[in-house]
């Protein structure tokens, strides 16, 4: 089951195939397009589109979900270069640099060196995933329910402890997300839960209607609320960088790409930390550190490699033991999960063809995008200034058909109305979205988990801590809780998140 | 997530945003001060009227979510036990509205023994609010109108709307844009795809 030529050679077949390039090249399209534009992310962008894919094989569909996660984060840089607009946190390290040298007239190298970037630290990171995410789901085979359920948890902590100074927030999100998904019926026993006796209630809340209202319509809300129209373009004539750019910048990409690779692996290590890290290292580093903020090249590398390297690295968890680290691979699982593919370790046994298609498709995916990056970045730049009063609605008519589409009921579009406006106040109140978003798409998984656990040991919960594996992952859960408590009892100011929801 | 402006621990400037203009009168009583006293030069107009401090809505949002914590294990006690599990549905029920009726607590007393560091939360001022207001309701009747008017009309209308509300010059692209994607929502979702979308009486 461990990585083997022969997979990965049969995994280029099957992404070869006319069909799997054209949904890759939509996806690569989509993602730049998302990164690109405002109001609208990859954890958008995928939710809207899952339900519509039904419609595709399971190969393609999840190759195009996942062309469109990591090509949004070749466009993310675009606005953050041309015009100072950071449209992702993890982007504000890029326009530091990447819009001091635009106003130096270099905007063109600045925007071809992060596609450059990208395109370094994603194939090398695909390399990385397709070495390590067999080794570790090899490692996973042994997992039982307790195992799993230890993981779940510990990821859930982690992803609350790393939202900021905000852990009673993250735990309410959590705790919202859980019950969200536990209206409905109880999967063992068909027992109603939180229906409050309305039949609509009974078929439960679809985690896509809950993802969407709570980034694409609060994110609209929250543009329609600042009345902002559109963004200025700013005319580039140069587009290629010099060769002594590159290579100035080859050493900051494969730095970039282990940091941002490594910490990845984490959940809730957010490109939007990593980045910073990234960028930090290469200033420590460089000789001229005084050049950083005044438009060094490798100031706008760094960030924009490690972002790609954190994108695909969320892969090695979600492959080898179904653990999704940010929201767009929690959008992801439920994907899998919707074509009856169970991500962990089984995946690799059971489906070797899609998944190693999957992972092919990566490679060709990033070569795709540094073509549709590098000549055409001028277009991308261009597509910022659709004016917001015809993207916003737009937005939102996409937001409705994805929706409407998961069961066909307006019911689910009600919800995503709901969560829309949940979502706006959540932001405004310093509340971090990914604990909800995780936890609304794990809930079920991890309550039949603990079923089973509890099945397995006779009602004992001793059970995660007397198997050693899950005694570990318990352990750094409750680690990074007691860390979160020790930040909360020295805090001095009022809890807000710090995250990328992205 | 793909934004514009809007989060207070960004550095960057951002000169080149223009904003929507409603041909109104400029925005009375305005703070445009930054929020969390930083440097922005996008020129948002926040409410004096409506900004709470992150203190004092902690405090209340604490409140609530202890509320809803309470609901949610008041309505957890309802559900039916089934005894051949050892995993009881109401477990998760129970441990969510522990969670909430804790942590609204925590947050409530935490906010309220803060002293000194503070901050605000910029809120809309008025004309933001009734340009969300206005959204919001669009919204709602356009989930309203699919099923009795079918996907294309509804479609067009509310883009029409829509676009037409958040620049009001423009009405002659907010009705073309509308009736493009009005159409094209019937021709590849309904047509194409053959997707389950309620056409209309229009089009059936």
């Amino acid at each position: 089951m461990g990585f083997s030529f022969e997979y990965l050679l049969q995994g280029f077949a099957t992404a070869l195939t006319l069909q799997n390039l054209f949904w890759a090249l939509v996806g690569c399209f989509i993602g730049t397009l998302v990164g690109v534009l405002p109001g609208i992310g990859p954890v958008s962008g995928i939710a809207i589109l899952l339900p519509l894919t039904t419609v595709l094989p399971p190969t393609s569909a999840i190759i195009m979900m996942a062309a469109i996660y990591y090509g949004a984060m070749y466009g993310g840089s675009t606005t953050a270069i041309v015009v100072n607009i950071p449209g992702e946190a993890s982007s504000v390290p890029t326009a530091m640099d990447g819009y001091e040298m635009a106003k130096q007239g270099k905007a063109g190298p600045a925007l071809a060196i992060s596609a450059i970037s990208s395109f370094v630290a994603g194939t090398l990171s695909v390399i990385a995933l397709t070495l390590f995410a067999p080794m570790l789901a090899e490692f996973a085979v042994v997992f039982g329910p307790p195992e799993y359920f230890a993981l779940m948890f510990m990821g859930l902590s982690l992803v609350i402890s790393l939202s900021g100074h905000a852990l009673l927030k993250g735990l309410i999100s959590m705790a919202l997300g859980l019950g969200a998904a536990l209206v409905g019926q109880d999967p063992l026993t068909g027992a109603a839960r939180l229906t409050f006796g309305t039949v609509t209630l009974n078929a439960g809340v679809d985690f896509i209607s809950v993802i969407v209202g709570l980034f694409a319509i609060s994110e609209v809300m929250i543009n329609v609320e600042q009345r902002i129209t559109a963004i200025s373009e700013m005319k580039i004539t140069n587009w290629m960088p010099a060769w002594a750019d590159i290579k100035q910048c080859l050493g900051t990409m494969i730095r970039s790409t282990g940091v941002g690779f490594f910490l990845g692996l984490l959940p809730g290590c957010a490109p939007s930390v990593t980045t910073f890290v990234a960028y930090d290292l290469e200033k420590r580093m460089s000789k001229h550190p005084e050049r950083f903020g005044k438009g060094a090249i490798e100031g706008v590398a760094a960030p924009e490699g490690a972002n790609n390297a954190t994108s695909t690295a969320g892969f090695v968890p979600l492959f080898s033991f179904g653990l999704p680290t940010a929201p767009s691979m929690a959008v992801l699982l439920g994907g899998l999960m919707m074509y009856g593919l169970q991500p962990g370790p089984m995946l690799f046994a059971q489906n070797p063809q899609f998944v190693w298609a999957v992972i092919a498709s990566m490679y060709i995916g990033n070569v795709m995008l540094l073509i549709l990056n590098l000549p055409l970045v001028g277009m991308w730049a261009k597509i910022v200034n659709i004016p917001f009063y015809i993207l916003g609605p737009m937005i939102v008519f996409c937001a409705v058909v994805g929706t409407y589409s998961i069961r066909f009921q307006a019911f689910d579009v009600w919800v995503m109305l709901i969560f829309g406006v949940i979502g706006y106040f959540m932001r405004k109140l310093g509340f971090p979205v990914a604990p909800m978003v995780l936890a609304s798409v794990l809930a079920q998984m991890l309550e039949t988990a603990l079923g089973q656990s509890l099945l397995i040991s006779q009602g004992s919960p001793f059970i995660f801590f007397t198997r050693p594996i899950s005694a570990v992952f318990m352990a750094l859960a409750f680690l990074s809780i007691g860390r979160g408590i020790w930040v909360l009892m020295r805090a001095q100011a009022p809890e807000v998140a710090v995250e990328d929801p992205d | 997530m793909r934004c514009i402006v809007r989060r207070r621990h960004r550095p960057a400037v951002f000169p080149m945003t223009r904003r929507f203009d409603h041909g109104k009168k400029p925005l009375a009583k305005a703070d445009c001060s930054p929020p969390n006293g930083r440097a922005t030069s996008h020129g948002e107009c926040y409410s004096e009227v409506a900004v709470r401090t992150q203190r004092a809505a902690d405090i209340a949002v604490g409140c609530f979510i202890a509320l809803v914590g309470i609901f949610v294990l008041s309505a957890s006690t309802t559900i039916s036990v089934a005894r051949v599990h050892r995993l009881s549905p109401r477990t998760f029920p129970y441990v969510v509205g522990l969670l909430l009726l804790i942590c609204g607590i925590g947050l409530a007393l935490k906010s309220w023994s803060l002293r000194g560091a503070d901050s605000r939360i910029h809120w809309p001022d008025g004309e933001g609010i009734r340009t969300i207001t206005v959204s919001l309701v669009g919204l709602a009747c356009y989930i309203a109108l699919m099923n009795p008017l079918g996907l294309p009309l509804a479609t067009f209308l509310y883009l029409a709307f829509s676009t037409w509300y958040l620049n009001r010059s423009r009405w002659r692209m907010a009705l073309t844009i509308a009736l493009i994607t009005g159409a094209l929502s019937y021709v590849l979702f309904i047509r194409l795809l053959g997707l389950s979308f309620p056409a209309g009486s229009l089009f059936e």
